[in-house]
């Protein structure tokens, strides 16, 4: 081939490849949003590093989501909608119902809704129950005591963003789910996780996005939160210390739109 | 004429001289004191108009400085570009996101123009292959991170992005290491693209190494569709590719049935895929000798090996004692031997 048409071909493929990036980008991001989640620290906690924070001047949050790797669905029509083989023929093995590919789906985070309150009536059961529990049995006293505080660090700590629904067409979920600030649709990939030969079966799913870099502009919000310290994540009962206004676009892909700490109010309509 | 060319003519004088001065050492030929200055007159000619056209390597020293030059500029290539992945990730955090983007698509751009640059410098190309291969990490890096930026749904399209990238500056210049490159990646986006045929997210790909059988095949038509005239070299390594990535898949599943999309007991499977193996590499050994492939008939045989010592460590392992199993793996290498020698005399006869 010529030298010189496939050294200017190549220049011409990385800015098409560029182009056609952040195209899909500006598309993703035009129009009215898909999703407008005012989450907190809970829900977006400060992503692990894969290297030594000298080596990565990045900072990211993590998409903390509930129930996303024991979701149970009571009959096969949704699995079916995914592509699988529900339920499994009698005589599958175990492993033929768990060896079906995964498959690509859209995912609906709730975000402090049914699915949460539930989480807090059964985290508060559990609680009062460890509580009689040690008023019965005083000698076990340091290891109930230890489930008590572990229970109530769940309370305070853990998200309110829970996996409630999922399926292969997000319209079709938006329209099941018309709340946008409470319901973000989000892509995923879902495979069987256990083998049953009878409802609930369960899948596992994996978000495809579950990082958010924070732009260069809103990082000093978190950075004045601990100086130094601030890449520690809260532990115990410590209160979330920031809020994030999280914004999902036409392709369901997230992005930071605002980020403050918690003393101070929250935007009430954030800004594009 | 290309340099690959221009080798092969200063490798044939060399040989040349070789023989003509063992043939008169042994009383065969007796040429003239005329003649074999002439000769000598016209080959050093010809070696001079060599070197300077395409510098090419004219004596053994030469040879052996070009192998340490090649394999410099692969690690110096290595080097550079995990430099640029780790300037980068260093950084990043502190630009606005247009300065990530302009750092991001600049990087591959100026990287193509260095190769440029080099390649119209220095004939032999080990810098060029340095820039080519620093401008394909940066392409890498550029989509990857737009991508981490604004957190952007993972598609296998980004293989072949970098597979058409690295495949136009190797065929552009010339460079061996892109083409690996692009194979890799073109066998990556292939492997996903057949994972999707079933209905998988292609992300999952990797579970199913028949994905890498069907990858691996497709990898070996370009080299029968496409006319390498003025790089000759390159068919092997579509092949190699092609054939590693069919080999190691069987063999995966020569051991580890689960893992196929075949819908009958792992063992049947584990038994089809070490029949497939057997063949499999049998053929490239044949086909290797029939046209002519030297490194497919050691794929060949090395596979051939592999799958046979594996068979007898599953049948004989814990079975025989130890001494023993190693003798009788050594009696087999005999016999392959044995069978290998009669193949090369049988290709002499005819």
């Amino acid at each position: 081939m010529n030298r010189r048409f496939c050294y200017l071909l190549a220049i011409a493929l990385v800015i098409a490849a560029n182009l056609f990036v952040l195209l899909g980008v500006r598309f993703n991001r035009s129009g009215p949003p898909d999703a407008d989640l005012l989450v907190t620290e809970r829900e977006l906690p400060i992503a692990w590093r894969s290297v030594a924070v000298q080596e990565d001047s990045s900072l990211a949050l993590q998409l903390e989501v509930q129930d996303l790797h024991s979701s149970q669905w009571q009959d096969c029509d949704k699995l079916i909608s995914l592509g699988f083989d529900c339920p499994p023929p009698q005589g599958e093995s175990r492993r033929g119902y768990r060896r079906q590919p995964s498959r690509r789906a859209y995912t609906v985070l709730e975000y402090e809704g049914t699915a949460w309150q539930r989480f807090q009536e059964e985290t508060k059961k559990k609680t009062t129950e460890v509580e009689l529990e040690l008023s019965r049995q005083p000698e076990q006293r340091e290891e109930l005591e230890r489930r008590i505080i572990a229970l109530r660090a769940e309370a305070a700590n853990s998200s309110r963003l829970f996996a409630v629904d999922l399926g292969p067409d997000p319209d079709i979920l938006r329209s099941r789910y018309p709340d946008r600030s409470r319901y973000a649709i989000v892509p995923s990939e879902v495979r069987l996780y256990q083998y049953s030969a009878s409802p609930p079966y369960s899948v596992l799913q994996h978000l495809l996005v579950d990082r958010v870099l924070v732009p260069r502009d809103l990082r000093h919000v978190i950075e004045d939160l601990h100086g130094n310290g601030f890449l520690r994540r809260p532990s115990g009962e410590d209160p979330p210390r920031y809020r994030v206004a999280l914004r999902f676009g036409q392709r369901h892909e997230p992005w930071i739109v605002d980020l403050r700490p918690m003393a101070e109010s929250p935007p009430s309509e954030p800004s594009p | 004429m290309n340099r690959e060319e221009a080798q092969k003519r200063v490798d044939r004088i060399e040989a040349f001289r070789h023989e003509l001065t063992a043939l008169e050492e042994q009383g065969v030929v007796a040429l003239g004191q005329d003649g074999r200055e002439a000769i000598h007159r016209h080959h050093e000619a010809v070696l001079r108009e060599l070197a300077h056209r395409y510098d090419v390597d004219i004596s053994h020293g030469q040879k052996q400085m070009s192998w340490a030059m090649r394999i410099v500029s692969f690690l110096g290539a290595l080097a550079i570009s995990a430099a640029v992945f780790f300037f980068f990730y260093r950084f990043w955090g502190h630009l606005a996101t247009s300065t990530q983007v302009t750092v991001l698509v600049s990087g591959p751009l100026l990287a193509t123009l260095l190769t440029e640059f080099a390649a119209r410098r220095e004939r032999t190309l080990y810098f060029a292959t340095l820039a080519g291969l620093v401008a394909f990490t940066c392409f890498v890096l550029n989509l990857s991170v737009l991508g981490l930026i604004f957190s952007i749904t993972p598609s296998q399209n980004a293989f072949l992005a970098w597979a058409s990238f690295a495949l136009l500056l190797a065929y552009g210049y010339g460079l061996r290491l892109l083409l690996a490159a692009g194979i890799l990646s073109l066998l990556g986006f292939l492997a996903a693209t057949v994972g999707t045929w079933s209905g998988c997210y292609w992300i999952s790909f990797g579970e199913r190494p028949e994905n890498f059988i069907i990858a691996g095949l497709l990898l070996l038509v370009p080299p029968m569709l496409l006319r390498h005239h003025k790089l000759p070299h390159f068919p092997f390594f579509y092949r190699l590719f092609g054939l590693l990535s069919v080999f190691i898949a069987m063999l995966i599943l020569a051991n580890w049935g689960h893992a196929s999309y075949l819908d009958f007991p792992a063992q049947r499977i584990e038994y089809l895929y070490q029949v497939l193996g057997f063949g499999g590499s049998g053929l490239a050994v044949w086909l290797g000798i029939r046209r002519s492939w030297p490194g497919i008939t050691n794929l060949g045989a090395t596979f051939f090996t592999i799958f046979l010592y594996t068979k007898l460590f599953d049948w004989w392992w814990d079975w025989m004692p130890k001494y023993l199993f190693f003798l009788v793996l050594g009696l087999f290498a005999i016999l392959l031997l044995v069978a290998l020698k009669r193949l090369r005399t049988a290709e002499a006869a005819s």
